[in-house]
């Protein structure tokens, strides 16, 4: 394994932490304010030539209920893995795996996460594929170094110049 | 945490030239990011359900801010009033 400093600091603050997440209710509060974060780097800053088209990226946790998996939501350290959707996905054949928010809104019209409809109805094309995450998630290093590119990767594949991230 | 690993994810589009905006309801995760939209719809950053006059208005603004922000830009738009009147 190739030594990451990162990594290491995250390791090395794991063993505390999941004492007080494994507690129930989980002790968010004496942990979280302490969790390692990658050093800070400058955010590069891309720019759009020629026609949008965008790829939808949401931390719901959504998953297709007929040929997915739900996330591991309620595991300690969260689920760092990501979920590739059809874009044209029947609404009611999606579900949300993120337990931090309240999912009667989604449910509801899913314009209101993951605006795929309003996006099209400006005129703007879409990516083939939606991607989702769950947003609570504490194995920062796996999802940088494997969920991260594997999203970007999945974006590229299908043309994307442009992603809309909507965070929960 | 969502917005931060949201900022994660941003990194790792802008790092491989995919332009990114974040549409949330935190202002502080967005300092870091390149584009942002905040909203003050909690559980529904783009608006609430069945409006959607609101969120066409919302991704507009974070459709704007991909084609023509030249540098870091938040758009605040907390105070934005749905464009249809409530009843």
């Amino acid at each position: 394994m190739i030594r990451n400093e990162y990594r290491d600091r995250w390791a090395g603050w794991l063993p505390q932490a999941l004492q007080a997440l494994a507690k129930d209710p989980p002790d968010y509060a004496s942990v979280m304010p302490h969790m390692p974060t990658p050093a800070p780097a400058a955010m590069p800053f891309s720019r759009v030539s020629g026609d949008l088209r965008v790829v939808i990226v949401s931390s719901s946790g959504a998953y297709n209920t007929r040929s997915q998996a739900p996330f591991a939501a309620s595991a300690i350290v969260g689920d760092p893995t990501h979920r590739v959707i059809d874009a044209d996905i029947p609404a009611q054949h999606l579900a949300f795996a993120h337990e931090h928010f309240k999912h009667a809104s989604a449910q509801s019209d899913l314009e209101c996460i993951i605006p795929r409809d309003t996006i099209r109805s400006m005129g703007v094309q879409l990516t083939p594929h939606l991607i989702s995450w769950t947003g609570f998630l504490l194995d920062w290093p796996t999802f940088i170094e494997a969920t991260v590119p594997q999203i970007v990767k999945q974006a590229q594949v299908d043309g994307a110049n442009a992603a809309l991230l909507v965070p929960i | 945490m969502c917005h931060k690993t949201a900022g994660l994810v941003a990194r790792g589009f802008e790092e491989a030239g995919i332009a990114t905006v974040i549409v949330g309801t935190m202002h502080k995760p967005m300092e870091s990011v390149p584009r942002a939209v905040v909203t003050r719809y909690i559980d529904a950053p783009v608006g609430p359900p069945g409006d959607a006059a609101m969120h066409r208005e919302i991704v507009a603004r974070a459709l704007h801010l991909l084609r023509y922000a030249d540098s870091h830009t938040v758009e605040d738009a907390v105070s934005v009033p749905s464009p249809v009147p409530e009843k």
